[in-house]
């Protein structure tokens, strides 16, 4: 609603002597002051997917997706999901469980012993930690993903206990302690 | 006739009063919000004030001593060589017009000996940002005022470099303007990590974690430094501390106030490069982007920050 409606409005209320008419746009006038929203944020589409790593399914693993082509937002946003215990995974962006824009996407697999705990370990020993040794391609296309299915085998998993973060990490604790 | 025109003419009717009423109303309705984003600029240039202040301090301190002092002390030796020094915040008090300050910090004891307990509520203005609900409030654990800046302490590729010590103030380091081969406007110095009295999670208080202890939250704490990640955080409704999926998705600012990027400014966070510039950070940063300024050597073609 711009202003010039609004004076027609009061022109009008003025003409048939209603005020009933007038006030009602107070609140609608301070309501719409507030209105913002993110308009950076592209469209995302729901997208679910399955892995198995030497055919088990990899709980607690993250998968993140890197975009190849044209950034999906002016962040450059990478959707990613969490692997639940029957090796599924739901992708999310900026909401959670909402799905990921449009484009083409590099998978990129970290399996830390924890993801509820700061630690750059990996029991996959960074295997696929980038998206430089990414070796799968997710499309997402408008409406409903049924990603496909990733299956790895032949791969190390260490333990929990066993992994350990990079080599080279500096001292002290990854966020507190 | 006459008599009656006046009288008529003397008061207004309900309705003209009402409209009138009405369009002041609609008028003031227009105005409070550009009178508060006012007061919300004005504040937010002090905030980048107070940055560009202790930046410049910063500078002074490194040309006085020869490198910058650390913003991550390990007094105890818990994850290094321990190393017996005061922490940035205190150390460069002198350049903050803050001598008198700094004269009853005793540098042979740890920042909550009490012999410096006296320092707990002397934190200069300069370190609060007027946008930040309760600035100056002392914090729970230490009884320390909190500081709303902080200093960061270790690069954004953390998990994929191949060496350690990239960032502006990595543990322990007294860094050297000439290790920064990225150039001083190409690396972040100081950030917004605001409110620290409390746990925020975005803006809303929540439950702060067991390990967000005194040393990380007070002002001249020796762990009052920070790294910028991306993580997802979700408040536990039952008043527990929050549960949070660390190292994923793209969110990295606003997110939670535990030494990560936060600010009470809509929109994103200060950040100030080492040539002493004060930046707003948006909260939708290219997470590329903001990797390649928290390194000090990383030689990425980076765009600018914004």
């Amino acid at each position: 609603m711009n202003l010039r409606d609004l004076g027609t409005r009061l022109h009008a209320s003025r003409l048939d002597g209603s005020p009933a008419t007038v006030l009602p746009l107070v609140p609608i006038v301070l309501l719409l002051q507030g209105c913002g929203g993110e308009a950076w944020q592209a469209e995302t589409y729901p997208a679910r997917g399955q892995i198995t790593i030497n055919g088990e399914p990899p709980e607690g693993a993250v998968i993140e997706l890197h975009s190849k082509g044209q950034q999906p937002d002016v962040r450059n946003s990478r959707p990613w999901g969490l692997v639940q215990p029957d090796g599924s995974f739901v992708l999310s962006t900026y909401e959670s469980g909402d799905g990921a824009p449009a484009g083409e996407y590099a998978v990129v697999i970290r399996w830390p012993p924890d993801a509820s705990q700061p630690s750059f370990a990996d029991r996959l020993g960074g295997a696929y930690s980038t998206a430089q040794k990414s070796e799968w391609d997710f499309t997402i296309t408008e409406g409903e993903n049924q990603l496909p299915p990733i299956e790895i085998v032949g791969v190390n998993v260490q333990s929990k206990d066993d992994a350990r973060p990079p080599q080279k990490a500096p001292p002290g604790p990854a966020v507190g302690n | 006739m006459l008599l009656s025109i006046r009288r008529r003419r003397a008061a207004f009717t309900l309705v003209e009063l009402l409209v009138v009423i009405a369009i002041i109303g609609i008028l003031v309705g227009l105005l409070l919000p550009a009178v508060q984003s006012a007061r919300e600029a004005a504040r937010r240039m002090q905030c980048s004030n107070n940055l560009k202040q202790v930046g410049l301090a910063l500078h002074n301190y490194h040309d006085t001593f020869r490198s910058l002092p650390p913003a991550w002390a390990d007094w105890d030796g818990l994850w290094a060589t321990p190393l017996h020094t005061a922490h940035a915040n205190a150390a460069i008090l002198p350049f903050l017009e803050g001598s008198s300050v700094e004269d009853r910090y005793d540098y042979d004891v740890r920042w909550d000996h009490a012999n410096n307990a006296p320092l707990a509520n002397l934190m200069p203005v300069t370190y609060q940002c007027p946008s930040t609900p309760g600035a100056g409030e002392i914090e729970p654990n230490s009884q320390f005022q909190t500081s709303d800046y902080t200093y960061i302490r270790s690069d954004t590729g953390w998990v994929t470099d191949p060496t350690p010590n990239h960032s502006m103030f990595e543990q322990n380091e007294f860094r050297k303007f000439r290790d920064v081969l990225d150039g001083l406007s190409n690396t972040i110095m100081q950030y917004e990590s605001a409110g620290r009295t409390t746990l925020y999670v975005h803006g809303r208080q929540t439950t702060a974690p067991a390990w967000w202890s005194g040393e990380y939250r007070a002002w001249a704490g020796h762990f009052d430094s920070s790294w910028m990640y991306p993580f997802q955080v979700t408040v536990d409704p039952a008043s527990g501390p929050p549960s949070v999926t660390y190292f994923v998705g793209s969110d990295v600012i606003n997110v939670a106030n535990w030494g990560s990027p936060y600010s009470f400014h809509p929109g994103g966070v200060h950040v100030s490069l080492a040539d002493g510039s004060v930046r707003f950070l948006t909260e939708f940063v290219d997470l590329d982007t903001l990797s390649a300024h928290t390194s000090i050597d990383g030689h990425e073609v980076a765009g600018e920050l914004q």
